[in-house]
């Protein structure tokens, strides 16, 4: 009986340690299994990495997707596996994948990421594979848009294969009409920021308790401010090192006297109460949607990609609930390419990811389904227009549930509430509108890393308070440069100088 | 007699062997969830190149490290983690006792019961969750001192994410009130072992309540100090990022008093993206957290032998 017991003993334990041990064998049998699979079929796998700004989806969803699209691309002689991440997650789970040397062969990279993984070697060029697989990709790009290509281009090699949609962004004020009306407030004449002050302290003196523009908060920022005032200002990324004037030179922003004088000028509004004092927090609730919703917040400057102030519009009051009337400040320029798809260099079969990508410039259909899911389940197609079928919350508010970060927009239908022309004429507006200066300057900031990372903490200690007008700039502006100093903003102003020379010689000759 | 002795000693290490055997998960759970991603400490030192892998890299030496030490702010932040983390751990040490010798004095089981999960229910609230209270708290126009209780004293109100004087306070009591739940059950299951002849014996020699507790209860419960003071000493290098991060909204004029390393790390790598000099900042915090815990150790086997870890 003793023996029994302790045989049971050992055996219990034995099996708890190899448990963990089984697991492991599980799994591989499970690959190995998914290899022969493949080998009989012949497909390339290709693994897709995106990230969504709304809810990721279940994986049901998620598998559903992949099957519909694979229905495409599996006699092309591809299978598409898709991986969504939300964009809280996306750095943290990019890095991982990249340490761990995980087979990606797809992804989408943002602007600020992509320097820097060129110089930690962490995607591939595509320039060869583009042009032996991606015909359709050079014919949606055309003329149009080769300024896109070149901007993703580093050292003679193209990294990035760039999205179309509309990047074009232009700044304008939103207004919230129902407050004008009713306290029949001009609107007719506002050129330069400063007109908007009497606006705002007739209606302080009209009703207090309606808040004016600047409670909205993150939508309403010096550098935007700038922008939409004076065309020549460019943020060159960061916003930190600036091209203020028609030369190539780079400012410190934070020290040229047009910041000094924002500065000023929210310091007298936050004086005459029409900032509130709660605005100092990263809350949310200071959001312009969030304001607007409530009823009591006049106006906030926004940028936006759409193609006509009267869309615009009308996603607002789709959003707010009120009524309001979009002024266009400033003409619309592209100043980033924000999202590209890039090939990894742990991809394993970078040939049929390039296959894959030329399908998503030329296939509406495979294109809708990325989008916005599989047709039938998801949405259904109500005379062109994508819709959403009724009963179900697959997609509110026109966004999809998918990556919308991916191929050419301008071959997926419209949604359901806009105009049947509403794509082809963002194509239009897309091509009508110019590059900015800088135009593919990116900044590549790991030489100055260590710069980067003390400059970027004394930026959020002042940067908001600042402009917002919380504390006062004749005393704190002096204080935040000085800090600037201390964490080595020289250097970094230099450093940006010399790549973005280099840049120009390359580049503008 | 000695073939005895062998034999019982046989027997022990046959009934060691199961009970050794069954530490070995756990043992394998350690080295691979604990030792083996100390390998990647070395990162802190690489250049990381993610085409040649973490091992083909270039070598840094101690430049992902300077980012830490560049500024004034590295006073501030070293200040700030350390004090911080100095008034946590001693309040949250006299807090619990405290707290686990009230709760015992309690006879009704299910009054006692009750404060126990009333005082545990804060540690289960997300930190994001106690920023928004804090602030429906604090806020300047909304908030519930400034309406409710400034106000109708007719006192002036305050703009307290404005003033740093404030926070050192705020954030400790934040701190206290969240984690005292927790700390309070650790104690009262040390108090609830105390043998209760001890009293009896006590009160029989006429001795009080308190004389009871400050003589009996507190010194049994000083291994258990110790033991939970080291423990919190060897983190005293890490701050809790949700409390320093949420709880202040991210404003800018409290940085002096709220920022510690974890929240300077963070911000700066907002624009950075360089596991290298992350890495870089997480083996500073561990290894100066394991030195302060060999000194600790050291000072308590000094002191007192029997209650040292090692």
């Amino acid at each position: 009986m003793k023996i029994f017991k302790k045989a049971v003993a050992l055996l219990l334990a034995a099996a708890m340690v190899f448990a963990v041990t089984a697991c492991e064998v599980n799994v591989n049998t499970n690959t190995g299994e998914k290899d022969k699979a493949e080998e009989t079929v012949e497909l390339k796998q290709v693994n897709m990495l995106c990230s969504t700004w709304m809810e990721v989806p279940t994986t049901e969803a998620q598998e559903r997707v992949a099957k519909k699209i694979n229905e495409v691309m599996n006699p092309l002689g591809v299978n598409v596996n898709l991986e969504i991440v939300g964009l809280g997650a996306w750095n943290d789970t990019v890095t991982q994948k990249f340490t761990s040397g995980e087979q990606i062969d797809l992804m989408h990279s943002m602007d600020e990421n992509f320097p820097d993984y060129i110089s930690t070697g962490a995607i591939q060029p595509v320039g060869e594979l583009l042009d032996q697989y991606g015909p359709d990709i050079k014919a949606a790009i055309g003329t149009d848009f080769q300024y896109m290509l070149d901007a993703l281009t580093f050292g003679g090699e193209l990294y990035g294969i760039p999205q179309l949609s509309p990047k074009h962004t232009w700044n304008d004020l939103v207004v919230n009409m129902d407050i004008v009306d009713e306290y029949g407030l001009d609107i007719s004449n506002i050129e330069k920021l400063e007109d908007l002050e009497p606006i705002m302290l007739e209606l302080k003196e009209a009703n207090p308790d309606i808040v004016s523009i600047l409670r909205s908060g993150i939508t309403f920022s010096g550098i935007t401010a700038l922008c939409t005032f004076d065309d020549e200002y460019e943020a060159l990324g960061d916003g930190i090192g600036v091209l203020m004037d028609d030369t190539w030179t780079v400012y410190d922003y934070y020290e040229t006297p047009e910041f000094a004088e924002y500065c000023k000028l929210m310091r007298q509004w936050f004086d005459e109460g029409l900032i509130s004092a709660d605005i100092g927090t990263s809350s949310s609730e200071f959001t312009l949607n969030n304001y607007f919703k409530t009823g009591n917040a006049l106006w906030g400057i926004d940028h936006t990609t759409e193609y006509s102030a009267e869309v615009s519009a009308a996603g607002w009051e789709q959003r707010s609930g009120i009524r309001t009337k979009v002024l266009p400040l400033s003409d619309a320029v592209c100043s980033n390419l924000i999202y590209s798809t890039v090939i990894p260099s742990s991809s394993k079969n970078p040939d049929a990811a390039m296959i894959f990508l030329n399908e998503l410039y030329k296939n509406s259909d495979l294109m809708n389904t990325l989008y916005y899911g599989v047709e039938g389940v998801d949405w259904e197609n109500k005379d062109g227009f994508i819709t959403q079928i009724e009963g179900t919350d697959w997609f509110n508010n026109m966004s999809g549930p998918f990556s919308m970060m991916w191929g050419n927009y301008f071959i997926t239908s419209p949604t359901a509430g806009n105009s049947a022309d509403a794509i082809t004429a963002a194509l239009e507006f897309t091509k009508s509108g110019k590059g900015i200066r800088s135009m593919g300057f990116m900044f590549d900031n790991s030489p100055v890393a260590n710069e980067v990372a003390a400059i970027q903490n004394v930026v959020d200690q002042y940067k908001n308070d600042l402009e917002f007008g919380i504390i006062d700039p004749e005393t704190e502006l002096p204080k935040m440069i000085e800090a600037l100093k201390d964490a080595g903003i020289d250097k970094y102003i230099a450093e940006k100088q010399a790549q973005l020379d280099k840049w120009v010689e390359e580049n503008k000759k | 007699m000695k073939t005895k002795t062998v034999k019982v000693k046989k027997k022990r290490k046959e009934s060691e062997i199961v009970f050794l055997l069954m530490l070995l998960p756990g043992v394998i759970y350690l080295i691979i969830n604990n030792y083996l991603p100390m390998f990647g400490l070395i990162i802190a030192f690489k250049k990381i190149n993610f085409s040649k892998g973490i091992l083909g890299s270039d070598w840094a030496g101690f430049d992902n490290f300077k980012f830490l030490f560049k500024t004034k702010d590295a006073w501030i932040i070293t200040r700030n983690t350390l004090l911080y983390n100095i008034v946590f751990i001693v309040l949250n040490l006299v807090l619990g006792v405290l707290f686990a010798i009230v709760l015992n004095e309690i006879r009704s089981n299910v009054l006692k019961k009750s404060y126990q999960t009333i005082l545990l229910l804060p540690q289960v609230v997300s930190m994001v969750i106690v920023a928004y209270m804090a602030y429906s708290f604090l806020s300047y126009e909304n908030g519930f001192i400034n309406n409710s209780i400034l106000k109708p004293l007719g006192m002036k109100e305050v703009s307290w994410y404005k003033e740093p004087k404030y926070w050192p306070f705020i954030l400790t009591f934040i701190q206290a009130w969240k984690s005292i739940g927790f700390n309070t059950i650790l104690f009262l299951a040390s108090v609830v072992g105390i043998d209760t002849s001890l009293y009896e014996a006590a009160e029989v020699d006429g001795a009080t309540r308190v004389q009871q507790i400050m003589k009996i209860t507190v010194p049994l419960l000083k291994p258990t100090m110790i033991v939970l003071g080291l423990l919190s000493v060897g983190k005293i290098f890490y701050s809790d990022f949700g409390l320093f991060l949420q709880v202040p909204m991210s404003s800018g004029s409290l940085f002096n008093v709220t920022q510690t390393i974890d929240t300077y790390v963070y911000r700066g790598m907002t624009s950075v993206t360089n596991i290298g000099m992350s890495s870089a900042a997480a083996f500073y915090q561990s290894f100066v957290g394991f030195l302060v815990v060999l000194g600790s150790n050291a000072l308590v086997r000094k002191l007192d032998s029997d209650s040292a870890l090692f």
